[in-house]
């Protein structure tokens, strides 16, 4: 895992970017394993499950340009 | 490491946003919001099992809260292996067999998803399945309003498309309050009254500062315009000066000949009294009788009248022209409107635009008025 400030200042400046809504559906639970997922890679299209990192620690960034 | 996650309709755009921050780290696609987050952004600290340790970690603590810190599983279950990526023609197959709303379901998600573009048609057909045998489900009625918009902006595009998209957004949303992914799909195109910010005002600024590094920044087959780079307003300004009805008497010939063909969309598709909402009339020329636009007489310009109670931005509009003497390319304008306080029902605006169009290479140009049917309704 790369320790970059810039990861820290990433994570930092998305979290305070917007608010979630009450309610929402997506509510990973900590202590669960996140559910497994498939999807494209913007650059390529290449199908890319979150499985694939097993072994890595992940920083899931869901987010948009907006 | 970093795994991003976009839940944007348009691809090329957050490729383009990920260059201009230097975001090194692969990003997924997400256009029908699969994963069901209502709301952006989240993020999610993963172990080395798939198992969650934190959900919006603090920035501040991230380090020795999930960096250096070793997990144990326990009686975690493991992560399943990578699962297979669908197979739009054997989920097909199962949607056939199965017959049910979520196989169908799935169908739509296969192929809008690993599909794209080419089999827009059929995502669309999927979904419209689903939402046959469950029509209150709005997840699918969300996605099947992102394919209407894919196709919109497609060379498959129906008249109706982008109308269809909004339909369906403004049902599902309706459905789900608090979806706060499926209402900025609609704010995207929606009024600045309502707007939270400007969704897409950074691209020139990030398209300059790419270029300005030497770097080709990515291309965006569909540039953000109108609605989707204008910022949020309390009320509508003045207008410059006070406009004048071009054709008040209606003198101007008509397009009987459908030289251009028009296209008019209300984001969103019904508003409460009170509310406001964002005209979308585009100008087609008829490919067919190979029609395109004299830029060298006066430019096409709108004109509306707003029935009594109402508000609106702009009465006049002018649309830039080419940078041709004879062009063929859609042209878009855009203004809003703001209902009365009080009343429902449909209401009509009157509203008519005049351009100078020709007809074949070379061919005739003529002055043409066209007279625009708008039609907004306004719910209890």
């Amino acid at each position: 895992m790369r320790r970059e400030g810039w990861v820290l200042m990433l994570v930092g400046s998305l979290l305070t970017a917007g608010s979630l809504g009450a309610g929402e559906p997506y509510a990973p639970q900590v202590g669960r394993p996140h559910p497994n997922f498939v999807l494209p890679r913007l650059d390529n299209r290449r199908p890319v499950s979150l499985s694939e990192f097993r072994g890595r620690k992940v920083l899931l960034i869901q987010f948009a340009s907006w | 490491m970093l795994l991003g996650v976009t839940q944007e309709q348009h691809p090329d755009r957050c490729r383009l946003f990920a260059q201009w921050k230097g975001f090194d780290w692969p990003i997924l696609h997400d256009p029908i919001n699969l994963l069901e987050a209502a709301a952006v952004p989240i993020v999610v600290a993963i172990d080395e099992q798939g198992v969650v340790r934190s959900v919006r970690p603090k920035p501040e603590t991230l380090e020795q809260d999930f960096l250096d810190r070793e997990f144990h599983t326990g009686g975690a279950a493991p992560v399943p292996m990578r699962p297979p990526t669908p197979d739009p023609e054997q989920v097909a197959r199962q949607a056939g067999a199965e017959n049910t709303a979520p196989a169908w379901r799935r169908l739509g998600d296969a192929l809008v998803l690993w599909g794209g573009a080419n089999r827009v048609n059929e995502a669309i057909a999927a979904y419209e399945e689903t939402l046959r045998r469950a029509p209150g489900d709005a997840i699918a009625r969300f996605r099947l309003g992102v394919c209407y918009r894919l196709r919109s902006e497609g060379p498959k595009r129906h008249p109706g498309d982008f109308q269809a998209a909004v339909r369906a957004w403004d049902r599902a949303f309706a459905a789900h309050p608090n979806q706060y992914i499926w209402r900025r799909r609609i704010q995207q195109y929606g009024p600045r009254l309502e707007k939270p910010y400007p969704f897409y005002d950074w691209v020139d600024q990030a398209t300059a500062e790419v270029r300005a590094r030497g770097e080709k920044p990515i291309p965006l087959p569909v540039p953000p315009s109108g609605a989707e780079i204008a910022g949020p307003v309390r009320e509508f300004g003045p207008e410059a000066s006070p406009p004048r009805a071009p054709d008040p008497e209606g003198r101007i010939l008509r397009d009987g000949d459908g030289l251009i063909r028009t296209e008019v969309v209300v984001v969103p598709s019904r508003i409460p009294a009170g509310q406001s909402a964002r005209i979308h009339v585009s100008f087609h020329p008829n490919s067919r009788r190979m029609a395109h636009w004299n830029n060298e007489a006066e430019p096409l310009r709108l004109w509306i009248d707003p029935p009594p109670g109402w508000e609106i931005s702009r009465r006049l509009l002018v649309a830039p022209q080419g940078d041709r003497p004879e062009t063929n390319e859609v042209r878009r304008l855009e203004f809003e409107v703001r209902a009365p306080a009080t009343g429902a029902g449909t209401v009509q605006f009157s509203a008519y635009a005049l351009y100078y169009a020709c007809e074949n290479i070379g061919g005739t140009c003529r002055f043409l008025r066209q007279d625009i049917p708008i039609t907004v309704e306004v719910r209890r």
